[in-house]
């Protein structure tokens, strides 16, 4: 049995669908491959195919977080918020903030690590930043790459039984409302010690004031001596001029026109006098090198004298009625007295 | 020949507004029913429709596709040389992903794709219609059957909404394909994985539901739009210029205010 024979109209409107249904092919697996990429993407970005480990922390507020929020550790997005509760009324904290952190990121968070709730942008917005653990003990523990067990109040426990996860202690900076209505507190509180600032300030004002009044009356009076101290300053002013002027009475008073003709004269007299007194020394040096002179003679005639005199005793020595005054000395040895042996 | 009536324009005015509301209901139930007849096509008829969408298709999607990838290339340069520039000054390259998801692949490729297709195959769908009106297939908008509607202005429909959808991923990926070169060319540090990154990062679910949604009914609304005036009334050949302008104003303008529609759908999400 033959195929139907298809006429040339019926060809070309099959070629036509087959670049028809070509063309919304293309344009649906375009389509669908970018939504399948932005879907591994989105995976791998929030860590969907990734184990992930919950923990929790209690703060005073929840402004400025949201579920879904990303969590920061070294600069890395390393997980979101979770859960955002309301504690129950009188608890010591007031909102429960669960969030889960993706591998590896959990094995950098010990039991020392804060969760810290810092200010992000202009508008008061806030995001938790978890600090890396330096002390403490790991908060998760794997096996076969998978969350086996939790470091919960200083124990290992299963996952199963963790449900709220780790508790990590918040450090959390006050919102932008918190700080403003603190500031008003404490604005309260220093008031009256403002306002007692502020007496004081009026009353050293006031005393100010009274400062100030005697100041002027002072100034009044300087401004007056300085008035009648201005004939005594011209007065000093031309005495000052007449003194620097040697021509001037009181130049003439205090250095006489003469002065130098005296000081000549003075000079002369002075170096006459120096001369005579010169003459006078030199006269006094000779008569003093003669009497050395004179006293030199004197001295060989003493030592004349003195020989003579030596002779004279050496005749007496012989004499023979002197000559028992004086013994002849034994004749010396050298050999040591008798009492040294 | 009489002189100029110094009022004309302001009966022209008067009348404009008088039968503006009336204008805009004929639309819609012309719109209604033309939907009706797309979405309601009796099985025996389903060959000769597909077989005319598929016409359709060709003429409005695959012949357009050259026009279609130059005013991509020309966009994704134009952006991105634009972007490059400003964000090399603040050191924000990383932002390159997000202004393409932003201008193109929200806005600027889907309206774009609208206008060529209004400008093309629409006009292209009213000088059809409009002929036929003289040669007696079709009859005027009053009078139109419905048997007429599934003949000529369901594949019409079908055809250009199918063009309009598969243009406007084409124009899109076309563009965004060209602003990584251009950004390559730019010498901008970024590698192609980063690049597809930042696209990713920047995308969002909604934005692929969205752009189907919008794309297929800038396509739906030029359609419809073209085909009322091909067919609003008996037109003689000097008049069709001006039903095509009128169609492809309105067509624009009807996308326009849908792209505002859709603007809430960002907003909100």
């Amino acid at each position: 049995m033959n195929a139907p024979q298809l006429n040339s109209e019926e060809v070309k409107a099959q070629r036509a669908e087959r670049w028809v249904g070509l063309f919304v092919v293309g344009a649906i697996l375009l389509l669908v491959a970018g939504f399948g990429y932005h879907l591994y993407h989105t995976a791998q970005r929030k860590g969907w195919l990734l184990p992930q480990a919950p923990y929790f922390t209690l703060l005073q507020s929840a402004e400025g977080l949201n579920i879904g929020d990303p969590i920061n550790m070294m600069g890395f997005n390393i997980g979101e918020i979770t859960t955002i509760t309301a504690e129950p009324p009188g608890s010591d904290s007031r909102v429960f903030i669960g969030f889960a952190i993706r591998q590896p990121y959990y094995g950098y968070i010990w039991s020392d690590s804060k969760v810290r709730v810092a200010t992000s942008g202009l508008l008061g917005g806030r995001r938790l930043e978890v600090t890396p653990g330096v002390t403490g003990s790991a908060t998760v523990y794997e096996q076969h790459n998978q969350i086996a067990e939790l470091w919960v109040d200083n124990h290992r426990v299963a996952i199963a039984q963790a449900q709220k996860g780790v508790f990590l202690p918040p450090d959390e900076d006050a919102t932008l409302s918190a700080r403003a209505e603190k500031l008003l507190g404490q604005l309260e509180v220093a008031l009256p010690n403002i306002l007692a600032i502020t007496n004081r300030l009026n009353r050293v004002l006031d005393q100010t004031n009274v400062l100030l009044t005697n100041s002027t009356a002072l100034v009044i009076n300087l401004n007056q001596t300085a008035t009648q101290l201005a004939p005594v300053i011209s007065n000093a002013t031309v005495i000052t001029g007449n003194l620097r002027d040697p021509h001037g009475s009181l130049g003439d008073w205090v250095l006489p026109v003469d002065l130098h003709t005296n000081l000549n004269t003075s000079l002369v007299t002075l170096t006459e006098g120096l001369n005579t007194t010169l003459l006078n020394l030199a006269a006094i040096t000779g008569s003093l090198s003669s009497q050395v002179r004179s006293n030199d003679q004197m001295l060989t005639g003493i030592s004349k004298l003195v020989i003579d005199t030596d002779n004279l005793v050496q005749g007496l020595k012989k004499h023979w009625l002197l000559r028992g005054s004086f013994p002849t000395p034994k004749p010396g040895t050298n050999a040591p007295p008798k009492s040294a042996r | 020949m009489n002189p100029p009536d110094s009022t004309s324009w302001l009966d022209s005015v008067g009348q404009r507004t008088l039968r503006s509301p009336a204008g805009f209901w004929s639309r819609v139930r012309f719109g209604r029913a033309a939907l009706a007849a797309t979405f309601r096509v009796p099985p025996a008829e389903r060959a000769t429709v597909r077989a005319a969408a598929a016409g359709q298709v060709w003429q409005s999607g695959i012949r357009q596709l050259p026009m279609v990838g130059v005013v991509g290339l020309a966009l994704g340069i134009l952006v991105i040389g634009q972007a490059v520039s400003l964000l090399q000054q603040v050191s924000a390259q990383k932002y390159m992903g997000t202004v393409m998801v932003m201008v193109i692949l929200r806005e600027l490729g889907p309206l774009l794709t609208a206008f060529l297709v209004a400008a093309r195959p629409g006009t292209a769908v009213v000088v059809e219609l409009g002929s036929l009106q003289f040669t007696g297939p079709a009859a005027t908008v009053d009078r139109v059957r419905a048997f007429s509607l599934r003949q000529l202005v369901a594949p019409r429909v079908i055809g250009l909404a199918v063009a309009g959808f598969c243009l406007t991923i084409y124009l899109i990926a076309i563009a965004l394909v060209s602003g990584y070169v251009m950004a390559f060319l730019h010498g901008v540090p970024l590698r192609v994985s980063d690049y597809a990154g930042q696209l990713a990062d920047a995308l969002h679910w909604l934005d692929f539901v969205l752009i189907v949604l919008k794309a297929t009914l800038f396509g739906v609304v030029i359609a419809v739009v073209s085909c009322y005036h091909g067919l609003e009334r008996m037109l003689r050949i000097e008049e069709l210029p001006a039903a095509t302008t009128r169609a492809v104003v309105e067509g624009l303008g009807a996308c326009l205010l849908i792209d505002a529609v859709f603007l809430l759908g960002y907003l909100i999400r």
